[in-house]
């Protein structure tokens, strides 16, 4: 599911105007992952995105108790549901939440078409 | 018996129990400063007409009352104006007096002549000036009038010398202290107190209006009735403690955003949706919003309201309050808190764990140690604005502010502040955070303390640097092309100790709480100037940059 939205990502840095607006020149690394350190890093440097296995370094992180419930939230990827979670002990953030705010409207951009 | 108009406006001053003012001495303005001598109103002279205005600012917004100030014609007027912006944009009621050349010598080329008027007329509520000293006291009430009235704000009073140091058959004069509150129509009230009562995820932001308005018990009983958590800002935090069970303080800004993000009602009162909730954007589309304001244009702005109630802060929640029922929104509470905790996890191990360098965040949490709840905390900076506003508590009206955090994003008034904080609570420990950067505008004033005694303590968050500009840089531009952002090591402690102050430099962990309380001791003046980690970027900072950025 990752792999897909790093996809979705790309893709909207090469062909949605919104999403190539708002991401700018920004030099950002988001990592999402598991309590037990699996997951992938975003990396948004100067309006170009990719992703890594590698889960060494990076600006903020969302962090989920178990794959089920990030998988349960992604897919819903609402800003309620991230919430609930948080809410019930199921997701935290490492580093800056601000960050995570900033890629969360990110993706949610990248999903819009344009 | 004669009297001049300078002593005029001491006497009227006087009389309205104004009992300190804040300026630089200047020609123009001689019989108005021996006006001030001789009704015995205390003068605090400081070293930059900015900080003056800044203090009078102060003082209104921890006294509730119009704060005065004082400035000399020409270079006076305009160093002020800085801080007349800033009480315009805050709404805060600061009566500015204000020399000028000679009538007798208009358009001659007059030492300092210039249209004083028209450059601060945007920038105030009522500007004027004076052509007869018999109507000093009658100018006067109008100035506090238009300051007070409504919605808040700087006015500004022209006083040429050939009205000042004139003198007139003495008279007697009573300065209008009435105040007249709006209350809202009762049709909006039902409306509202329809939605409040209906809401199952509310939330309730206050800001300055709330301060200016003087109205705990009203604020507390609508709280507490309703069960609504709350968030108070600006001039409006420490109107009720932050540490108040329904108060969200504890989760921060970020727990304020993502609150304002899942409750289905908001009640704002006294308040502007401005940029810093991203002109009402941050608001869900689905959520009713409930508008308290003194100022009916700003009920509707950036966000329709689902009910306006146009009128002062306290009143309106006096007349909602029979109106909304008793209820009790705990489960809501201890989700929303819940989360926010999970938001802002890192932020509160940095508190809690010693680092090397010092992070901001854990400088702010060993002074809170240190000076507790009962302290006032003024902030000043960029970055530092973050960490201290979400670092700090206390029980205090106004206890936490940060003018810099404010509309004009006022650099360099951390340090005024805190002077008038000091003298509005003798008895009370003030506090700055500062950035070294901000420290550079005002931190002179630390001789206007030494001269005045007038004790506090100043935190220096020293990162070397316009640290919310460089990292917004190196988010923007890249970290190789910072421009105009790197400040350097400076010994700011030691200027303040040049200055008959007490100076204390930290640069370690372990060191914070004995140099700050060394500092709080010492009942000087004092500056701790504490070496932090150069490379911390608050989350205000990207707010920041995304504001700016046009592509």
């Amino acid at each position: 599911m990752l792999r897909a939205l790093s996809l979705v990502l790309r893709i909207a840095s090469k062909r949605n105007k919104a999403f190539q607006h708002y991401i700018g020149n920004v030099n950002i690394k988001i990592a999402i992952k598991t309590k037990d350190n699996k997951g992938r890093t975003f990396l948004f440097s100067r309006g170009r995105v990719s992703s890594s296995r590698s889960l060494k370094e990076y600006d903020a992180a969302l962090v989920f108790s178990n794959p089920v419930i990030a998988y349960k939230v992604l897919k819903e990827g609402t800003q309620e549901a991230s919430f609930y979670a948080a809410a019930t002990g199921n997701l935290y953030i490492e580093g800056m939440a601000f960050f995570i705010q900033w890629f969360n409207d990110a993706v949610t951009i990248a999903m819009k078409k344009k | 018996m004669s009297i001049n108009g300078g002593h005029l406006i001491g006497s009227y001053l006087s009389r309205r129990g104004v009992q300190c003012v804040f300026g630089i001495s200047g020609g123009h303005i001689e019989s108005l400063l021996d006006g001030l001598q001789h009704y015995t109103i205390q003068t605090i002279d400081v070293r930059h007409e900015q900080a003056a205005v800044m203090m009078a600012h102060a003082m209104a917004v921890y006294t509730g009352k119009p704060g005065v100030c004082f400035l000399t014609a020409g270079p006076g007027f305009t160093n002020g104006i800085t801080g007349i912006a800033n009480a315009c944009l805050d709404n805060a009621p600061v009566v500015v007096l204000c020399g000028r050349h000679p009538l007798r010598d208009d358009h001659k080329g007059a030492l300092q002549e210039m249209n004083q008027i028209d450059v601060v007329k945007p920038l105030v509520k009522w500007c004027a000036t004076c052509y007869d000293t018999r109507r000093i006291p009658e100018y006067l009430d109008m100035a506090f009038r238009y300051a007070l009235c409504g919605r808040p704000g700087p006015v500004f009073l022209e006083l040429p010398p050939d009205i000042l140091n004139v003198a007139v058959e003495d008279f007697e004069f009573h300065p209008t202290t009435d105040i007249f509150k709006v209350t809202p129509d009762s049709e909006n009230l039902y409306k509202a107190a329809e939605i409040i009562n209906s809401a199952r995820k509310p939330l309730f932001i206050g800001g300055s209006g709330l301060g200016y308005s003087n109205c705990p018990l009203e604020l507390q009983a609508f709280i507490e009735k309703t069960g609504i958590p709350f968030m108070l800002l600006n001039g409006g935090r420490g109107v009720l403690p932050d540490n108040h069970p329904l108060s969200i303080w504890n989760i921060g800004n970020v727990g304020l955003l993502m609150t304002l993000s899942q409750a289905d009602v908001l009640v704002a009162a006294g308040i502007r949706f401005n940029w810093l909730f991203q002109s009402g954007a941050v608001i869900p589309p689905g959520a009713k919003v409930v508008r308290i304001d003194i100022e009916p244009t700003e009920i509707n702005r950036n966000r329709k309201a689902d009910a306006g109630l146009f009128g002062d802060a306290g009143t309106t929640l006096k007349a909602l309050l029979p109106l909304v029922e008793q209820k009790n929104h705990n489960e809501w509470l201890t989700m929303l808190t819940n989360a926010g905790y999970a938001f802002i996890d890192s932020e509160i191990k940095l508190r809690q764990l010693p680092s090397e360098p010092i992070h901001p965040i854990r400088l702010v949490a060993r002074a809170q140690e240190v000076f507790g709840t009962d302290a006032l905390y003024v902030i000043d900076g960029g970055d530092t604005s973050y960490f201290g506003l979400v670092g700090f508590q206390s029980k205090h009206k106004a206890g936490v502010i940060s003018q810099s955090a404010g509309l004009l994003g006022c650099l360099g008034a951390g340090i005024p502040f805190a002077i008038a904080a000091k003298l509005v609570h003798p008895d009370k420990q003030v506090v700055v955070l500062t950035g070294d950067g901000s420290f550079g505008f005002n931190g002179f004033e630390f001789d206007t303390a030494v001269r005045h005694n007038i004790p506090f303590v100043c935190i220096v968050n020293n990162d070397c640097a316009w640290g919310m500009i460089k990292h917004s840089q190196e988010l923007s531009i890249g970290k190789e092309r910072v421009t105009c952002a790197e400040l350097g090591l400076r010994r700011y402690e030691k200027v303040v100790d040049g200055m008959g102050g007490h100076g204390e430099f930290v640069d370690s962990d372990s060191d914070i709480i004995p140099a700050l309380t060394r500092a709080k001791d010492s009942g000087k003046p004092a500056c701790v100037n504490v070496l932090t980690d150069p490379t911390v970027t608050s989350p205000a900072t990207p707010l920041f940059y995304q504001s700016l950025k046009f592509e």
